[in-house]
C-alpha cells in the first residue's frame, strides 16, 4: 500500500549508523598541537600539553589566542581526560596537525605512546611529527610574531604551503609510525628549536628502536632530504682554493640499487643534478663548465658518502635499505632479516653524482 | 420534415429555458417582410461588430430565404447542427444560433479579449525571441505554426477540459517524430481527467499525472514558442489549454528542466559553461545548507583550520544550534522570495533591500546568526534562481529541506543517504512512460 515505506524504513535505519553526535562547532575546543614531555621528577608517565585555540568572534583578532593545558599521567588518554575536565568545551582533535615529542622523551622508547595516536579515530594520520628542544611544551608556548592562528607557523613550515626549505624535514604521523614498526627502516624526526622567539627547524634526529640514535647537523639534514625526497629546491655550496660558487638545483634524481656480490655487497647510488650557478665570488668562465661540474660532483659525492657511512656506523637505516632488501629478495622473513643484519655493517656505498650545469649564468 | 421541425422548436425552447434569465443573452427576431428568422447568442462573448455585416445586412439584401441559408452555410465558422446539447455548448463558446424556418444553423463568432502576445517574463533570454505565448489558444497555434512549417504537424482538439470550466484543449505533435505509444498514453490520461475546473497548465499537469502528490514536475511547462517548436522537432507532444500563456510539453526528462533556450543561441563553449554553471548552482542550492550543518556540527575537521576557526568564532554569539540558525535564515529567505513575487513591482525592490540587506546585517549584529550563515543563505537563494525552469527551481527549494532534516539528525551520513535517496526517487519517476532522470532526450543517438 505504501511503496515508500521500505525506503523510509531504510533511511531511518541508515541514520542509526551515525557515530559522531551533534555538537556545534562553537561548543568544541580545537586542539592544534599536542606536546609530550617526560616529567622532571617522576620515573613513569608523561607530561601531556594540549594547545587549544580560542576562536574569537571578532574576525580581526580571530584565533590569535590560545591556552595550554598540561597534565601528568601514566598514559596519554588519562591526561587527556583530566584536561577535558578543565576545558568547558568538548575537545576536538580533528584539527590537531602537530605532534611534538620532548627531546628527553626520545631518550627512551616511544613506541608505547604511539599507541594512543594510532588508535584514536579522530586523530588525523597526516599530522606532522617533530621533536621539541629543549621541551615540547616550550615549542607549544612559543608565539612567533605574525602568527594568525595558533601553531599555524609550524603547519606552514611542514606543510610546504609556506616555506620550502631543504633543512626542514617533514614527517607525517602515519609514515613515522610505519617506520617505527617496520623492520628495515628507521624513523626520523625534525628537531624544532626556539631561538629569539622564533622557530628554527634545521636539524633532525634518527631513531632506532624508538630511541634517539643520532642527530644530524644542518648540512647532513639537507643531504638527507635531497636523497630521501629528491628535494630539488636546494643550493649546493662549492668552496675551493680560489673558487666559491653556489649551484641552484633545478631538478634532482636519486636512486640506488643494492648489488650483492660474492665478496662485499655494495649499494650503488646514482644522483643526477641539473642546475645553474646562482652566485659566485669570482668571474666564472663558460668554457670551464665541465670543470665546475666536476667540482660539484666531488663535493656532493663526499657529502653523500659521509652521510651514508654515518648511518651505517650507528647502524640506523632511515633510507630504508633494509626494507628494499626485504622487498626484493625471497625466503622467509626471519632469514632475510638476519641476512640483512649481517650484510649492512659491511656494506659499501658507491656514490655516483652526475652534474649538468646549464650555464654559468653570465652573459659575456 | 417532422424531424427538422422539432429540431428548431426544441432547441428554441431549450435555449429560452436556459438563457432567458441571463442579461447578456440576446434573442432577436429579424423580419424583412417575407421571412422571419430568429437569432440567439450571448452578446458578451461574440464579436458584436461583425453581426451586422455577416448576418443582418445579407438578410435584408438577399430576397430568397434559401439563398440566405446557403450563404450562412458557406460562412467560415459554420458548424453543423448535431444535437441540442452540442448546440448549447456552442452557444456557451461564442456561437450564434440561427433558427430559419425549421432549421437550426450554428455559426461560431467567438470574440476573445486575450489574444495579445505577451513578452517572455518567466523564461526571459538575452538574445533570441522576446515574445511568449498569448492566452488565446488559436493565437498560440498560429504562433507555433509560424515557427514550425511542417506538413506533419498535427493539431487535435479532442475535448473540453473540466466539467464546469469546459475550456478548449489542443494537442500538437509532429506525426513523423512522435512516439505513438506516448501519444496514446497522453490521450488516455487526458480522457481520464475528471476535475470540475481546470484553468491553468499547472492544474492540468496535476490532473494528468495520476499520482498527484508529486514533488518534481513530470511535464515541462513553458511559455516560449521557440522552445515549443524545438520540442516538437524532438518528437514531443504539446498540450495547450485555452486562457493560459503556458503549455505543457510531454514527455520531459530532467535535463530539459536544466536547459534554457539561450543555450542554442550562444557559442558552443559559452553554452557548455552556462550549463555547467547551472548544475553547480543546483548543487549549491541543494546541498549547501545541509552541508553547513553536517560539517559544523558533526565533522568540523573537513574544513581547513582557518575556516574552522573563523566559523567557530562567528558562531560564538549565536545562541541556537546550527540547524535552527540555518532554518531561521532559510525561512526568512523564502519569505522574502515569496513576498517579492506577490508585491507590486514598484514595492518589490524596496522589500528585497529591506529584507536582504538590513535584516541580514542586523541579524549578524544581534548575534542571531553567524556571518558565514548570511553568505550561505545568499548563495543558496541566488543559485536557486539559476535553474531555468521555474517549476524545477521550486522543487529544489523544497528538496533542500529534506536534506537539511536528514543531515540534522544524522550528520554527513544523512546528507549522503538523502542524496542517494533523491537520486533513487528521480530514477524511479517517469514522464508519460519515459524515464525521467535521463540526461538527454534523444532516442536516435542511442539507436545508432
Amino acid at each position: 500500500m505504501f511503496p515508500y515505506i521500505k525506503i523510509i524504513f531504510f533511511l531511518v535505519l541508515c541514520s542509526l549508523l551515525v557515530s559522531c553526535g551533534f555538537k556545534d562547532i562553537d561548543k568544541r575546543s580545537f586542539v592544534v598541537t599536542i606536546g609530550i614531555d617526560k616529567p622532571e621528577n617522576k620515573e613513569e608517565g608523561y607530561d601531556i600539553s594540549l594547545k587549544i585555540a580560542l576562536p574569537s568572534s571578532d574576525p580581526k583578532t580571530q584565533g590569535e589566542e590560545f591556552i595550554i593545558h598540561t597534565e601528568t599521567a601514566r598514559t596519554v588518554s588519562e591526561a587527556v581526560r583530566l584536561i577535558k575536565a578543565k576545558s568547558g568545551n568538548e575537545l576536538d582533535f580533528g584539527h590537531m596537525k602537530m605532534i611534538v615529542f620532548g627531546e628527553k622523551l626520545l631518550q627512551e622508547d616511544i613506541t608505547q605512546i604511539m599507541d594512543w595516536f594510532t588508535r584514536r579515530r579522530d586523530i588525523q594520520k597526516i599530522a606532522f611529527v617533530g621533536s621539541g628542544k629543549p621541551t615540547a611544551k616550550a615549542i607549544l608556548e612559543l608565539k612567533p610574531k605574525g602568527e594568525r592562528l595558533p601553531s599555524n607557523k609550524l603547519f606552514l613550515f611542514f606543510g610546504e604551503t609556506g616555506t620550502e626549505s631543504p633543512y626542514v624535514t617533514t614527517n607525517y604521523l602515519f609514515h613515522f609510525y610505519r617506520n617505527l614498526m617496520d623492520r628495515g627502516i628507521d624513523p626520523y624526526l625534525p628537531i624544532i628549536e626556539t631561538k629569539n622567539e622564533e622557530f628554527e627547524i634545521t636539524t633532525m634526529s634518527v631513531l632506532k628502536n624508538g630511541k634517539n640514535a643520532i642527530v644530524l647537523d644542518k648540512e647532513e639534514t639537507k643531504t638527507f632530504n635531497v636523497l630521501n625526497r629528491e628535494y630539488d629546491k636546494v643550493n649546493l655550496k662549492i668552496e675551493q682554493e680560489n673558487i666559491y660558487f653556489m649551484l641552484s638545483v633545478d631538478s634532482i634524481s636519486a636512486e640506488y640499487t643494492i648489488v650483492e656480490t660474492k665478496n662485499i655487497p655494495y649499494i650503488e647510488y646514482d644522483v643526477n643534478i641539473k642546475g645553474i650557478i646562482e652566485e659566485s665570488l669570482q668571474q666564472l668562465d663558460n668554457t670551464k663548465i665541465d670543470e665546475y661540474s666536476k667540482m660539484v660532483e666531488d663535493v656532493f659525492t663526499t657529502e653523500i658518502q659521509n652521510l651514508l657511512e654515518k648511518f651505517q656506523e650507528k647502524s640506523v637505516d632511515p633510507m630504508g635499505f633494509g626494507l628494499r632488501y626485504r622487498a626484493t629478495h625471497n625466503g622467509t622473513e626471519e632469514a632475510k632479516w638476519k641476512k640483512w643484519q649481517s650484510i649492512y655493517p659491511a656494506l659499501q656505498f658507491r656514490v655516483k653524482v652526475q652534474t649538468d650545469i646549464k650555464s654559468t649564468g653570465i652573459i659575456e | 420534415m417532422r424531424r427538422i421541425k422539432s429540431q428548431a422548436d426544441t432547441l428554441k425552447q431549450l435555449l429560452e429555458e436556459n438563457f432567458k434569465s441571463t442579461e447578456d443573452a440576446t434573442f432577436k427576431t429579424l423580419d424583412n417582410g417575407q421571412d422571419q428568422i430568429e437569432m440567439v447568442y450571448i452578446n458578451t462573448i461574440v464579436d458584436n461588430a461583425k453581426i451586422h455585416d455577416l448576418f443582418l445586412k445579407p438578410f435584408f439584401e438577399i430576397d430568397k430565404i434559401n439563398k440566405y441559408v446557403s450563404y450562412i452555410k458557406s460562412l467560415n465558422d459554420y458548424k453543423e447542427y448535431k444535437n441540442e446539447k452540442e448546440a448549447m455548448k456552442e452557444v456557451l463558446h461564442g456561437a450564434i444560433v440561427l433558427l430559419i424556418e425549421d432549421e437550426a444553423l450554428i455559426v461560431g463568432l467567438k470574440l476573445q479579449e486575450n489574444s495579445a502576445v505577451q513578452n517572455a517574463m518567466v523564461e526571459a533570454t538575452i538574445m533570441g525571441p522576446q515574445t511568449a505565448l498569448s492566452e488565446n489558444i488559436n493565437t498560440n497555434i498560429n504562433l507555433i505554426r509560424h515557427r514550425y512549417h511542417v506538413p506533419t504537424l498535427k493539431v487535435e482538439k479532442p475535448m473540453l477540459m473540466g466539467e464546469k470550466s469546459k475550456v478548449e484543449l489542443a494537442i500538437l505533435y509532429d506525426e513523423q517524430q512522435v512516439k505513438p505509444e506516448v501519444l496514446k498514453k497522453i490521450k488516455n490520461q487526458l480522457e481520464q481527467i475528471n476535475e470540475p475546473i481546470i484553468q491553468s497548465s499547472g492544474e492540468l499537469h496535476r490532473a494528468i499525472i495520476q499520482n498527484n502528490k508529486r514533488l518534481f514536475p513530470h511535464l515541462m511547462v513553458t511559455e516560449r514558442p521557440d522552445r515549443i517548436a524545438y520540442n516538437l522537432s524532438q518528437g514531443k507532444i504539446i498540450i495547450m489549454i485555452e486562457g493560459n500563456p503556458f503549455v505543457l510539453i510531454a514527455p520531459a526528462v530532467f535535463y530539459d528542466f536544466m536547459s534554457a533556450m539561450e543555450d542554442f543561441y550562444q557559442p558552443y563553449w559559452v553554452s557548455k559553461f552556462l550549463i555547467s554553471l547551472r548544475y553547480i548552482g543546483l548543487f549549491i542550492s541543494l546541498f549547501l545548507p545541509a552541508a553547513y550543518v553536517g560539517i559544523t556540527s558533526f565533522n568540523p575537521e573537513v574544513f581547513r583550520v582557518q575556516l574552522a576557526f573563523s566559523i567557530a568564532g562567528s558562531r560564538i554569539p549565536v545562541p541556537y544550534p546550527s540547524y535552527i540558525e540555518v532554518l531561521f535564515m532559510l525561512i526568512m529567505m523564502e519569505m522574502l522570495t515569496e513576498a517579492s513575487i506577490r508585491l507590486p513591482k514598484t514595492i518589490g525592490p524596496t522589500a528585497t533591500t529591506v529584507g536582504g540587506l538590513i535584516l541580514g546585517q542586523a541579524a549578524t549584529e544581534a548575534g542571531l546568526v553567524s556571518n558565514i550563515m548570511i553568505i550561505i543563505v545568499a548563495a543558496v537563494a541566488i543559485s536557486n534562481f539559476i535553474i531555468p525552469i521555474n517549476e524545477m527551481s521550486f522543487s529544489m527549494r523544497v528538496s533542500k529541506y529534506l536534506l537539511l532534516f536528514l543531515t540534522t539528525i544524522s550528520g554527513l551520513i544523512g546528507l549522503m543517504i538523502g542524496t542517494i535517496g533523491l537520486i533513487y526517487y528521480l530514477v524511479h519517476l517517469d514522464s508519460v512512460g519515459e524515464p525521467y532522470l535521463k540526461l538527454f532526450f534523444d532516442e536516435k543517438k542511442q539507436q545508432t
